[in-house]
């Protein structure tokens, strides 16, 4: 990526650690990555490495010990996070319909009327082209309906960056595909700067720009790797050559990093 | 199905009147389920003053019960969602909860006299203490990850508060408030069966149990059991209504 571009989420020496049990565990430690605006990046890594405090970090849903993170926001009108879990379930408000939870994000702000807010909801879902049952509670959604609500939640309020937890690891194979096009397609409409955690190899690659390959804990940059494939992704590229070479790339300095 | 419901209380009823017809226990410990539907007749005779009592004994549980939610649940839901009135109320909450609330009755009678207020009193103590204890749990024990997620779109802690904890809380807070009926009408009877009482179905069982009248003693104590139970299937209908999110 361009080194004269000013990045859209830059980490400069970030230390985290946790108590655990009175010890102190450190689980990143002196992390640095820049993200450029659109990027759609992946971080994989070996299990408990620090990848979801990764992007909790960049949520500001914790803070760091040490080091800066600094996020350029696009417009005024935007708020710089949006993001998915894993979880859906215990992620979306089952008391409330597809719709409400929708529009959960602009309820911080009281300028947004309930008819303003549903007018936003739709026209969000417009916009990235999904189909939902609007008036349908979680409870009576598929896991694939779920996610997809917790995306449009997400991006409702145009977010400078979209940061995904593993979103898909609780779906079925075939759900998984589909969420995989779903989720190009709209960072294709969309160009939001993504940042997407998976333990799966295949999707990690597939769906990026770049994938981050994370050391064991503490977890530290391994090594950036760069795909090599032309967009909009087709599932054919993954029996292609330049995609078969760096998936053994990844797998092997991945191996390494486990065995340390 | 329906059959299978009912076959307990016909069992029941085929033991009772097996004993009631050998004659060994007396009829003033237990009378046969003749006499008991006979006095059941009696008692519940249009122009009988049960029905004052019912509901006299209905408008104490209810107000108390009422009286104890409106008190109970944002003592509760505000202790479980702020750290320091949790610990600043957490010794209270379990020391009172280990008086049982009959035991305070002369307290109240002698705070709030013997009129309607200390038959109040008795129930609104027992029932705000169980309600506050669910509220706690319900919001210690709702997923944490939805208040991270009204926090990281932005909600300010009194939109988390309103917005995210007490809706997620409500499944608990239900729970408290079922037991906590049951709980008031069990209290309201015991407390109309104390001195100075001078209505209520309580009253009326210690009245008649005072006559050796047992026929109409076990029928009023069975017009309290199935208005115990109308009481809760009643809030239960209500509550898979007002929660039907939960246990999907």
């Amino acid at each position: 990526m361009s080194s004269n571009l000013k990045p859209q989420l830059s980490l400069q020496n970030i230390e985290k650690s946790y108590d655990s049990q009175g010890k102190k565990v450190q689980v990143l430690s002196n992390f640095d990555m820049d993200v450029y605006e659109s990027e759609f990046i992946s971080i994989f890594g070996p299990n408990g490495c620090g990848k979801s405090t990764l992007l909790h970090l960049i949520a500001g849903i914790i803070d760091s010990d040490e080091g800066t993170i600094s996020i350029k926001s696009n417009a005024e009108d935007v708020i710089s996070i949006g993001i998915v879990f894993q979880n859906y379930d215990k992620s979306l408000l089952p008391w409330r319909t597809c719709l409400d939870n929708i529009g959960l994000p602009l309820e911080a702000e009281n300028r947004f009327s309930k008819k303003e807010r549903r007018k936003r909801s739709f026209k969000i879902l417009e916009e990235l082209d999904i189909d939902l049952p609007l008036d349908s509670y979680p409870y009576q959604m598929s896991g694939g309906q779920k996610q997809l609500t917790c995306i449009a939640r997400a991006m409702i309020r145009r977010p400078s960056i979209l940061l995904l937890d593993e979103p898909f690891a609780s779906l079925d194979y075939q759900t998984r595909i589909s969420m995989q096009e779903i989720l190009q397609d709209i960072w294709g409409k969309t160009n939001v700067t993504t940042i997407f955690i998976s333990h799966e190899i295949d999707e990690a690659i597939y769906l990026a720009d770049r994938v981050l390959l994370l050391t064991s804990r503490p977890a530290t940059v391994a090594s950036w790797y760069e795909v090599p494939l032309s967009r909009p992704r087709k599932l054919e590229m993954l029996s292609a050559e330049p995609y078969v070479k760096l998936r053994t790339d990844v797998l092997n300095r991945f191996r390494s990093e486990v065995g340390k | 199905m329906k059959f299978t419901r009912i076959l307990g209380p016909i069992i029941i009823l085929l033991i009772w009147f097996l004993i009631a017809s050998l004659g060994t226990i007396s009829k003033l410990i237990l009378p046969s389920p003749l006499q008991v539907l006979t006095g059941l007749i009696d008692i519940l005779a249009i122009k009988a003053d049960l029905w004052l009592h019912i509901g006299l004994t209905l408008y104490r549980t209810i107000i108390s019960f009422i009286f104890a939610c409106l008190i109970g649940i944002p003592i509760g839901l505000l202790m479980g969602y702020i750290a320091p009135v949790y610990r600043s109320l957490e010794f209270l909450v379990d020391f009172f909860r280990s008086i049982p609330p009959i035991a305070l009755f002369p307290v109240f009678l002698l705070t709030l006299g013997i009129g309607e207020l200390s038959k109040l009193g008795v129930p609104f103590y027992g029932c705000v203490l169980v309600i506050i204890v669910n509220s706690v749990y319900g919001v210690l024990n709702a997923p944490t990850l939805r208040r991270i997620v009204g926090k990281v779109y932005g909600l300010n802690k009194a939109q988390v508060f309103f917005k995210i904890v007490i809706p997620d809380s409500i499944p608990q807070v239900f729970i408290g408030m079922r037991t906590a009926l049951s709980l008031a009408l069990v209290l309201t009877i015991v407390v109309e069966m104390f001195i100075g009482s001078k209505s209520g179905l309580g009253k009326k069982i210690y009245d008649y149990h005072l006559v050796f009248d047992s026929a109409k003693m076990y029928a009023t104590i069975i017009v309290t059991g199935a208005i115990g139970y109308l009481l809760n299937q009643g809030f239960i209908k209500f509550e898979r209504k007002f929660i039907h999110w939960t246990d999907k």
